[in-house]
């Protein structure tokens, strides 16, 4: 199976369910080669997998399914967005394709990463990006797109940040989780950029659509340092300089407005 | 695929060091790359002037220490003699960058106390900083570089409060390395395209022995870097 393959296979619907078991039927040896493929090892078996998967593999599915939630809601918001005609300016294609990309890839990387330990992906999760009305002109109005946009990367930072601790007794899936962190801060620097924000976040103001996404931002105490006492720099840059953590309730706090109910 | 840009600047400010100061850097490449595995220690502990970034989690936080430490003179510089042309957007984003840089190093020489290195010294022969071009490549050379080292740097650490830590400074060098990508190519895909985020959406790491190797150039101070943990 090829990275297309993959794609095509993670771009099935949830209703797709015969089309998504038959890609994966014939791409069940060739999972095998991506999974031995993928960067550091990822694959079960691999002495990087650690204690987590091997004491505990559903724990780590789930936080990686977790995971997954997020990256597909990114990865669709960014297809609807990009496939409806007129809404991304020619001037800001290029940026808005390359963050959907790289989300995209995230999908198919998670959901290759939790059959690999042995979970079950879940794809079940439909989305309403309006926020049950939130959001409303999200895919008519190119200015509500970008803020969600940036929104959803700024929560993803956060919750990759809080995530990380919990895989610790795995080096492959921490480092994988880590190098997905810092591709959505990338992300949302590029993003707030376009909306003609600073990259970075000063204190905790909220330019997004949703203050649980800001709340914090504004600590200046680390590990016990007060940087206000041993730092000359303002506190607004000691705030810019280190982003902030969110818990999952935190984050699911966010996103739950944007899962479509079950019918 | 390789960042060819940076890896091509960076093997041409090496070979340029190299040729004016073979001594000089060829030691101090040795020692933080390579030494430790062929010189016994007595040897690295007996170079006068060499700082040891410890060993354990202490050696990981003076890792990033002595990072953070260079981009901060870095961008100290840049700001100290700004380039010819530097426009308004350019003036603010390596100013926050260099207050950022700044808090990084007070935040590790607080939470290291005597336990952290001392102030390393730099050599920027290799940087034009009256040209925007040498300066914003080496900035970005210098973010991504920070970048990869941290998500590395990442499974070294054993205190679950040091990752989280590491985590809240890596997506600001996330955002920094980003927004220097833009202005090098306003609008294009290089902040987050092939050279730096790979087929499954994965951004750089890079083990301390290869970043070692990347910074070696702008480093005087040899560094002995033997006590770091292995993966």
């Amino acid at each position: 199976m090829n990275t297309n393959e993959l794609l095509d296979l993670m771009s099935a619907g949830p209703r797709d369910v015969d089309r998504r078991d038959a890609l994966l039927k014939a791409g069940k040896a060739g999972l095998q080669i991506v999974l031995a493929a993928l960067p550091l090892g990822l694959a079960a078996g691999c002495a990087g997998i650690g204690k987590l998967v091997a004491n505990d593999p559903k724990r780590a599915a789930d936080v990686l399914n977790f995971a997954l939630l997020l990256e597909r809601r990114e990865s669709e918001f960014y297809k609807i967005g990009l496939e409806t005609p007129g809404l991304v300016p020619a001037s800001d294609r290029a940026v808005i394709e390359q963050i959907g990309r790289n989300e995209t890839r995230h999908v198919v990387f998670l959901t290759t990463g939790i059959t690999g330990i042995g979970g079950v992906p879940d794809t079940s999760t439909q989305f309403d990006h309006t926020g049950a009305g939130k959001v409303p002109d999200v895919f008519r109005n190119y200015r509500s797109f970008l803020k969600l946009a940036q929104t959803n990367e700024e929560t993803g930072v956060r919750a990759y940040k809080g995530q990380a601790p919990f895989l610790m007794d795995s080096p492959t899936l921490l480092t994988a989780a880590l190098r997905i962190h810092s591709s959505e801060g990338r992300h949302v620097a590029l993003l707030r950029h376009l909306r003609g924000l600073k990259g970075w976040i000063s204190e905790s103001q909220d330019t997004g659509y949703s203050p649980i996404t800001y709340q914090g931002e504004s600590n200046v105490t680390h590990g016990g340092v007060n940087l206000s006492s041993v730092s000359k720099i303002s506190h607004r840059a000691l705030t810019e300089a280190f982003d902030e953590p969110l818990t999952r309730a935190q984050v699911m706090a966010v996103v739950s407005p944007f899962i479509r109910k079950a019918a | 695929m390789p960042d060819t840009d940076s890896a091509a600047q960076i093997d041409a400010v090496r070979s340029g060091i190299r040729r004016r100061s073979l001594f000089k850097f060829a030691g101090a490449t040795v020692l933080a790359t390579t030494a430790a595995g062929l010189l016994p220690r007595s040897v690295l502990a007996q170079r006068p002037g060499g700082v040891s970034l410890g060993t354990g989690e202490t050696a990981v936080l003076n890792y990033a220490f002595a990072l953070e430490q260079l981009e901060a003179e870095f961008y100290t510089l840049v700001m100290k003699s700004p380039y010819a042309g530097m426009n308004s957007r350019e003036r603010q984003v390596l100013t926050d960058i260099r207050d950022h840089e700044i808090a990084h190093t007070d935040f590790y020489r607080a939470a290291l106390g005597s336990s952290g290195i001392p102030k390393l010294q730099f050599n920027w022969s290799a940087v034009n900083f009256g040209d925007r071009t040498s300066v914003l490549t080496t900035a970005r050379t210098f973010e991504d570089t920070g970048v990869s080292a941290y998500n590395g740097a990442g499974q070294l650490l054993r205190d679950p409060q040091h990752l989280t830590i590491a985590g809240k400074i890596v997506s600001v060098e996330a955002r920094h390395a980003a927004i220097i990508h833009d202005l090098l190519e306003p609008r294009g895909s290089s902040f987050a395209g092939p050279g730096v985020i790979d087929d499954f959406g994965l951004d750089l790491a890079a083990r301390p022995s290869e970043v070692m190797k990347k910074v070696a150039p702008f480093i005087v101070t040899p560094i002995d870097s033997s006590g770091l943990p292995k993966a």
